[in-house]
This record gives C-alpha cells, sequence and structure tokens, in this order.
C-alpha cells in the first residue's frame, strides 16, 4: 500500500480552493465550511479545510484547502509540511485580494520548504487579471503562475500537470523541489 | 490584458512593479479630490503626470498629487498599454519622486507582511528612499541570513508593528523579499524526507495526461 501524497491548496477566501478540489476529486469532499460572518461575497466559507483525493496511476493523492481568514494561519503552515506541493490560487476578478494572498504565499513559503504554483482563477470571465500581470505582482517568474478555471476539470488537471512539470523538472532549482 | 481595481487595495509602487517595462497611461480615476489623474509611462517609467487630461508641470504640484494619491489611495485604477511604445526621454523619471512620497506613507493593516514571514536581502543596489535610509543601515545586517517581524522585534528596539511597516516598504523598494523554502532560523532542522522518486512524477503525469486524451483535449 503506497503512502498517500500531500496535495495544498491555499489562498484568500473567495478565490476557488473549495471548487479546485470538489472539481477533481474522486470522493466526495468533506467541506468543512460555516455561515461567514463578514460580507465576503458568498454564504458559506471554510472554517477548518476541505478534504478529497484523487488516485493517479494507484498512487493515492489526499488534497487539502486551507481556509483563507488570517486566523487560521496556523494551519498554512501544518497542511503544507510535508506536502508534494502547493498550489496557491487568487482570483483574477479580485484584485482587492492581490495583497492578502501575496501575504499567504510569502509567509508559507518563507517557512516551509514546498514547492508551489500560483493558479488565477476565472479565467473565463471578460475582465480579468492575466497571469504573467499576476507574476509580476508576486515577483514570480511567468512560468510559475498559470490561469485556470476552477470549474472546469480538464483546466484543474492542466494546472497539476503543469505544477509537476514546473517542480519536479530536472533542471528546476533546488529551492522549488522539495526536501532532499 | 487587463490591469485594474480599486486604488485602496494597492500601492502604486506595486503597480508600476506590474507595469514593469511596459508603456501606456496609469489612469487613476476619482483618485485626486475626485479628479483624474494620468501617469503617461514610458518604459516603465513616469514620464509626465495629468490631471483631467491637462499636464502638470510644476514640481509642488506634481509632489501634491503624489502625496494625496500616496495617502488617501481613493478611487479606481486602470492601465491602458501603449501598442507602440514611443521613444522615452532618458531625463524624465518621476519613479524616484514618487517612491520617496510612498516611503512615508501609513499601510492598511491587512496589507502589511505577516509578523512572522521571513525576509531576506534582495536588490541592496536598489536605491534607499532618503526617509528609510536610517532604518535599512539598522537592519540591513540584522536581514543578512533573514529575519521576519517577530524576530527583530526581539533583538532590536522597534516594535513588531513598525517593523511588519519596514519590510512592507522595504519590499516596495525592492530591497528585500520573502525567504523561499527556508525552515525559521530558530527552528530545530527539520527531519529529512525525501523527494519523490521520479519515476513517480511520471507516473502521476502520465495518468493526468491520460485523463485530459480521454477528454478530447
Amino acid at each position: 500500500m503506497t503512502v498517500p501524497l500531500k496535495f495544498v491548496v491555499a489562498g484568500p477566501v473567495g478565490a476557488g480552493k473549495t471548487t479546485f478540489i470538489q472539481t477533481v476529486s474522486d470522493t466526495p469532499v468533506i467541506a468543512t465550511e460555516a455561515q461567514s460572518s463578514e460580507d465576503i461575497g458568498k454564504d458559506l466559507t471554510t472554517v477548518a479545510f476541505d478534504f478529497g483525493t484523487l488516485t493517479l496511476d494507484g498512487q493515492l493523492l489526499h488534497l487539502y484547502g486551507t481556509p483563507g481568514q488570517d486566523r487560521f494561519d496556523f494551519m498554512w503552515e501544518i497542511l503544507c509540511e510535508g506536502a508534494l506541493g502547493l498550489t496557491l490560487l487568487v482570483a483574477g476578478t479580485r484584485p482587492q485580494d492581490f495583497a492578502h494572498a501575496r501575504k499567504i504565499l510569502e509567509f508559507i513559503t518563507s517557512r516551509v520548504a514546498v514547492p508551489f504554483i500560483v493558479g488565477v482563477t476565472r479565467q473565463d470571465h471578460p475582465q480579468v487579471w492575466q497571469p504573467h500581470d499576476i507574476a509580476a505582482y508576486f515577483g514570480l517568474p511567468p512560468n510559475q503562475v498559470v490561469g485556470l478555471n476552477a470549474t472546469d476539470p480538464e483546466s484543474v488537471r492542466t494546472t497539476l500537470i503543469h505544477f509537476l512539470e514546473h517542480a519536479f523538472r530536472p533542471s528546476a532549482p533546488l529551492a522549488l523541489r522539495t526536501k532532499e | 490584458m487587463a490591469i485594474f481595481g480599486d486604488f485602496q487595495d494597492h500601492a502604486l509602487t506595486d503597480l508600476l512593479k506590474v507595469i514593469g517595462s511596459r508603456s501606456g497611461a496609469l489612469f487613476l480615476h476619482s483618485a485626486y479630490h475626485r479628479r483624474t489623474i494620468e501617469l503617461s509611462v514610458q518604459q516603465g517609467h513616469i514620464e509626465a503626470v495629468y490631471l483631467d487630461g491637462f499636464p502638470v508641470a510644476s514640481d509642488p504640484q506634481r509632489h501634491d498629487i503624489f502625496h494625496t494619491l500616496v495617502v488617501q489611495r481613493e478611487g479606481t485604477f486602470e492601465f491602458k498599454e501603449h501598442p507602440q511604445p514611443q521613444p522615452r526621454s532618458p531625463i524624465t523619471t518621476l519613479n524616484a519622486s514618487l517612491q520617496a512620497v510612498a516611503a512615508t506613507a501609513l499601510v492598511p493593516e491587512e496589507q502589511l507582511p505577516h509578523a512572522e514571514t521571513v525576509y531576506v536581502l534582495h536588490n541592496v543596489q536598489a536605491a534607499v528612499p532618503s526617509s528609510l535610509a536610517d532604518s535599512w543601515n539598522e537592519l540591513r545586517p540584522l536581514l543578512a541570513d533573514g529575519g521576519s517581524a517577530r524576530q527583530l522585534a526581539a533583538r532590536t528596539p522597534h516594535d513588531e508593528q513598525h517593523l511588519r511597516w519596514l519590510f512592507y516598504q522595504f519590499r516596495a523598494s525592492d530591497l528585500i523579499a520573502s525567504k523561499r523554502t527556508a525552515a525559521p532560523p530558530d527552528a530545530a532542522p527539520a527531519p529529512a524526507s525525501p523527494s519523490p522518486a521520479p519515476q513517480l512524477i511520471h507516473r502521476l503525469l502520465g495518468a493526468l495526461r491520460r485523463f485530459r486524451g480521454a477528454s478530447g483535449t
């Protein structure tokens, strides 16, 4: 029996984390949501973490979606320790969330050695920030930021493919690969 | 391409980083006493300022505009790129003036870095705004191996909140960047864990690509 691998999806509230996992999970997602006490553009928000699974060629992946609020910051680091990788999602139609997304990404990646990419959701919307502009905002190379539609299974799988190709290519900098 | 948003959520210095070396016009609607400011950008350099379409030629007025933009952060912004950039003046650039004003501005709490994010020195050749020079000279040696606001608050007379603000300003000036993939300096060494074997990555990629192939893409 293979050891499950952990993959984390983080980002601000409303970025599409729960949707991302629900779209690709083989099993019903355990989504720990509650009524939001703030106006976040939707009724429910994640208050613990989302959990789904994905089996690829017999290898089980555990998918974890983190809550977005700062008061859950202790959970971001815990979930990312020992993870195969991290996708930080940010909604391309919500530039008001970019600063918080950067805060989350900087916090996690300055404390945990985890390969990551940034996913810019809502690419199906007419007015949306493009991945290369988000890359400039985050100070990342353009190939570390991708656009996606979190409701589209094909788009989510393409994002996972891009992550694996980017993070584990033989020439990838050590900083992008997991601990050895 | 779409670069847009509410000005209260973004620092001008961040917007200029996004614009990078492009040329165009950055419109700040209702940002200066409900009037529109246009910053003419050539290859990343602010070369002219317009107020409701009219050029602003005097330095004091430009300074007042920058100060108001940085402090009040009102209105919305959008960037319209020029399809064919004009040659830029080698002399005119207002970026340093803007940077000097921005380096003194208060920053909303939600935009400050996390107190435990570790930062390291980045582009030490970057210009240091004069208002930050003393703080930079003091903290630069402490950041050589990386440090967070919380850690430096224990080692300097500065409180954590002020250090978070300084780190925000240093980052905006490209002097520091977050330390990616570092364990906290004061943490015990993490137990070694093996990288995923290449064969495993190959299997995962193969399975994902087969999904894509099966769906006709």
